[in-house]
């Protein structure tokens, strides 16, 4: 990226570190809550499609942060959903592991074309994941067997969720399918929390940053992009099969270079510091078609917009800005103890 | 059967091919020399159409004079935009493509918000059928072929007969060189994108009377525009006309003799397979991996 | 630190976003009526058609006092959200519509995809879904509160191929050409079947994909085969003008038929009349019809030109629900009205005789059937052929 003014990838500087670990228990706990003190179901459906979208955008995050901006993530979600919907209802499956199963085909072929994709720089890569999004898609829309080409896939079922043998619960309703997604994305966050504060975390910022020094200090580069785009594909692979289940119905038009640049769009008015800035920019972003609903045209009028004046004024993004305010207040109580 | 069809299918994609070459002309250029990809190019295509379309409905303007004057805005604009949106991202191509995406999205929602979403039509300017045998060419594409060929003359002309033209090739090559040697650079950014834009006017101020107008009519064109730039080499102006050759008939060929869908995906592994294999393309540099 | 306060404003904004739905006010006068339809990209023409006539029905119904339901007068109000023709997005539409603005009858709407997504909430609500989802999935034994107010190809393909089967022995040779969506797939199918039950003979059969434009390369493909009928399909209006404007400059002489959806002044438009001169279509009213003089200029008066052959079905479609909610007197108790609307035929102002009918190819009756017209193109002008009747 560029070499002038504020990067917007420098701002993780400030993780969280392991102290405050309490107060996001305490958060995650709270938003068990929220059914119980929400319960209807227009708010649950917008708070979950917020979260199946932090999952998207933050496994992106972690591709991003090697340097790699990839359009093609939608095209993993699609090959996740495709993959959940089939081994539920050609083969049968149940769905705990079906869901595990559409992460990994995302993670599998991730691996394989990773092989080959990110061995481009910089635009180029931008380009061929492009290209192979689109490849994807056509591939959904051609074949009617087995994914039903343009029409999709319809009547796909519930999970039906089996912990242990003989007590099996099918989620019908928006509660229950709330829970699942919550459970999901907070593993989703977790993890990709502990990989950013872990030494992999640390290696996959000088990649981006610095390659050729990273390369003299003994990281494998290459290595590196490769988990984070087949880490970036597993949650995509997961989302997918949430998102094939709860709408229970999927088509090639979900899954399109839009979908892709949407994702982009979100990290990057969020701020792609930290896994905070997706998840800002998801909660910002997603819900703003349902409060627009009246002005469809300027709806996207405003998305443009919004991107534009985001790389222009604050290229650092929500999170940059929330950074930067902080450190003002913290400047402004000297003796406290002020580093995050 | 067979006597008919394939010259048929050559013409077709000859057709296709110089449609695809305008795009690709203003694409190459301005990825060449700016380094910005361009995602809003189909918009400045549309906004071409559009142009004259608003010319000659509301106006009564003839269609010549509409479609210069488009050429001729829309360049202006695309000066304004390199100016005013681009100009602090000339060296950050990431930045800069972003931006770009982002105001291809502002571009098709507004025009969706002025012209609505209905197809449109711009009247016809040529009509009747060429007939040589068996064979037959409407005249309003014989027209648009004549007129790209004009169009791609006169500006591989402007690239190197004219000072301005050798001074956006030479910032091309290298741009801190020829800032050394005195360049005004931050004039001719966005002129060179003024000229990359107005080319892209041009396309769709012709191929427009030939199809439908509606806001995301730019969308295909753009990715075509894309595949040809890739398959000519990033920059490379006589890539960029032979590879939209090359696409045209490959296209042709393929929906008439296999299937339209194979044909669609033929574009895109087009493209992977030249990123990674041959990433300069037919003509292009090889700056794309290490 | 951030992520508290992070948190701390995402909790701010849910409480923000509570008290903005909560200020929504329910006015006992008034019955809100959804309206689900692609308004943007693709399809708008159709949607558009679809929401025009859901409102211009309910303008005159309240022109008249409003819907009078058990003794009360309500004025009825149209909620219109876009779906983009897409599922996700109807599904969204369909939520919002039913928790939010707390609906229970929706127009809408055109597409399959869109269709089959909103229905999984609208079945599961018991919210009466009344549209034209082109595809045989819509309509089931166990959905029931979905009703198709349009007539697809399963309706009338073969109704309109046995006319022109009779009217024209001599065109045997059928090429047939359909979009590369959902739609296209659907109706493919029964056109397909249908020409093979008349006798005529499949020369071609093949797809395009959406957001084409020079068919050449592919009409170079059909006329190679020589066919005496050239079937556009489900295509959409848009793409068919390019269609038929692009095979007469290639010199095809033979027929040009649509099996589909309406869309002819649109058509004109683009291919112009010379080349549109002897093209056949389906046409669920007859567009001479001094009433359709009528509804065309009160169409004209609110939204932009032309006005779509799909408007007086829908608007027809709209006052059909209304009179079965009348005659159920209720506006929250759906099971009535489904089953009200389920006993109910009507005398379509536009459209004609209204009945219901379906249960052999679908399982329910919930399918309309009413007599179509196979319409012509002399000299620019539509012009009946014959009436026909599934």
């Amino acid at each position: 990226m560029g070499t002038t003014g504020p990067d917007p990838m420098q701002e993780e500087g400030k993780v969280i570190p392991k102290s405050k670990s309490y107060a996001l228990l305490a958060l995650s706990v709270f938003l068990f809550f929220i059914p119980v003190l929400w319960a209807d179901e227009f708010y649950l459906n917008v708070i979950i499609s917020i979260y199946l979208n932090i999952i998207l955008a933050v496994s992106l995050n972690m591709v991003i942060k090697t340097g790699k901006l990839s359009i093609a993530h939608a095209a993993f979600m699609g090959i996740g959903g495709y993959t959940s919907a089939l081994t539920v209802m050609r083969l049968g499956l149940p769905y705990l592991l079906a869901l595990p199963l559409s992460g990994l085909m995302g993670a599998c072929i991730a691996l394989l074309v990773g092989r080959l994709l990110l061995k481009l720089q910089g635009v180029y890569f931008v380009l061929v994941t492009f290209a192979f999004g689109e490849v994807v898609r056509l591939f959904f829309v051609n074949l009617v067997e087995p994914f039903g080409g343009p029409t999709g896939i319809i009547n796909i079922p519930p999970p039906r969720i089996a912990l242990f043998p003989g007590t099996a619960f099918t989620l019908l309703s928006k509660v229950s399918y709330y829970y699942l997604v919550l459970g999901v994305m907070l593993m989703a966050l977790f993890i990709i929390r502990r990989i950013y504060q872990s030494s992999i975390g640390k290696a996959m910022d000088c990649t981006r940053e610095t390659e050729h020094l990273a390369e003299f200090t003994g990281i494998d580069t290459f290595q590196h992009k490769m988990f984070a785009f087949a880490g970036g594909g597993f949650f995509a692979g997961l989302a997918g099969s949430l998102f094939a289940h709860y709408y229970r119905f999927i088509s090639p038009e979900s899954f399109t270079f839009w979908e892709s640049v949407n994702l982009i769009v979100i990290n990057v008015v969020g701020g792609m510091g930290g896994i905070a800035g997706p998840i800002l920019g998801s909660i910002f972003l997603v819900p703003l078609p349902e409060f627009l609903r009246g002005f469809v045209e300027y709806q996207r009028v405003l998305y443009g917009l919004i991107l534009i004046l985001t790389l222009w004024f604050m290229p650092t993004g929500m999170l940059g800005l929330l950074n930067k305010a902080l450190d003002r207040m913290k400047s402004r109580k000297p003796g406290k103890e002020g580093t995050p | 059967m067979g006597e008919t069809l394939l010259p048929q299918v050559i013409i077709n994609g000859v057709t296709l091919g110089t449609n695809y070459i305008l795009m690709a002309l203003g694409f190459t250029l301005i990825f060449g020399v700016l380094r910005i990809v361009n995602f809003a190019h189909g918009e400045f295509y549309m906004l071409g159409a559009f142009f004259v379309l608003t010319a000659i409905l509301k106006f009564e303007v003839n269609y010549l004079l509409a479609a210069i004057l488009a050429v001729l805005f829309i360049g202006l604009l695309g000066y304004l935009t390199e100016e005013v949106i681009f100009r602090r991202f000339r060296d950050k191509e990431l930045e800069g493509m972003i931006i770009a995406l982002g105001l291809s999205i502002l571009l098709q929602n507004l025009g969706l918000v002025a012209w609505g979403p209905y197809d449109l039509s711009i009247p016809p300017v040529f009509t009747g059928v060429l007939k040589i045998g068996t064979l037959f060419y409407p005249m309003e594409r014989l027209m648009v072929v004549f007129i790209s060929f004009l169009l791609m003359a006169g500006f591989y002309l402007f690239l190197k007969k004219t000072r301005l033209g050798l001074a956006i090739q030479a910032i091309a090559q290298d741009t801190e060189i020829a800032r050394v040697q005195g360049m005004r650079i931050n004039r001719l950014y966005p002129l060179a994108f003024a000229v990359g834009t107005g080319l892209a006017a041009a396309a769709g101020a012709v191929i427009g009377p030939l199809f439908q107008l509606n806001p995301w009519m730019g969308i295909m064109p753009q990715v075509k525009a894309f595949i040809v730039v890739i398959l000519g080499g990033i920059g490379s102006i006589p890539g960029a006309f032979l590879g939209g050759l090359i696409l045209g008939v490959a296209e042709s060929f393929v929906s008439t003799y296999a299937s339209k869908a194979l044909a669609d995906l033929l574009g895109f592994v087009l493209v992977i397979g030249i990123l990674l294999f041959r990433p300069s393309g037919l003509f292009g540099r090889s700056q794309v991996s290490r | 630190m951030i992520k508290r306060r992070g948190w701390k404003k995402f909790g701010v904004c849910l409480l923000v976003v509570v008290f903005c739905g909560m200020g929504q006010a329910w006015a006992q006068e008034v019955l809100k009526l959804g309206v689900i339809a692609p308004l943007s990209g693709t399809g708008a023409g159709w949607g558009l058609a679809l929401r025009a006539g859901a409102e211009l029905a309910s303008d005159d119904t309240n022109a008249k006092g409003g819907l009078e339901v058990d003794g009360k007068k309500f004025k009825i109000s149209v909620i219109p959200y876009d779906d983009k023709y897409q599922g996700q997005a109807a599904a969204d539409a369909a939520n919002r519509l039913i928790f939010m603005d707390k609906v229970k009858f929706i127009i809408g709407p055109m597409g399959s995809a869109a269709g089959l997504a909103a229905q999984e909430i609208t079945e599961a609500n018991k919210v009466l879904f009344v549209g034209n989802s082109f595809t045989t999935k819509f309509l089931g034994a166990k959905k029931l509160y979905s009703f198709r107010t349009t007539m697809t190809m399963a309706e009338f393909s073969l109704p309109m191929l046995k006319y022109l089967k009779e009217k024209y022995p001599d065109a045997k040779r059928m090429a047939i050409l359909g979009p590369n969506d959902e739609t296209g797939y659907e109706v493919t199918g029964f056109n397909l079947k249908a020409h093979q039950a008349v006798g005529h003979e499949i020369v071609f059969r093949d797809y395009f994909e959406r957001g084409t434009v020079d068919f050449m390369p592919i009409l170079n493909k059909i006329f190679a085969l020589k066919p005496d009928v050239l079937n556009l399909d489900g295509s959409n209006p848009g793409d068919c003008g390019l269609i038929v404007k692009q095979a007469r400059q290639m010199g095809y002489k033979g027929m040009i038929i649509k099996v589909g959806g309406p869309g002819t002044p649109e058509m004109l438009k683009v291919a112009g009349k010379d080349f549109m001169e002897g093209f056949i279509y389906y046409s669920p009213i007859n567009p001479d019809d001094p009433k359709i003089q009528e509804i065309n200029k009160k169409y004209n008066a609110k939204f932009p030109p032309p006005m779509n052959g799909f408007t007086p079905q829908f608007y027809d479609g709209t006052l059909w629900l209304f009179e079965a909610i009348k005659k159920a007197g209720t506006l929250t108790d759906t099971e009535k009205v489904r089953a009200t609307l389920e006993s109910l035929s009507f005398n379509g102002v536009y459209t004609g005789a209204m009945s219901w009918t379906g249960k052999a190819d679908y399982g329910i009756d919930h399918q309309v059937k009413f007599p179509f017209y196979v319409m012509v193109v002399k000299d620019g002008k539509e012009v009946v052929l014959g009436k026909a009747t599934p």
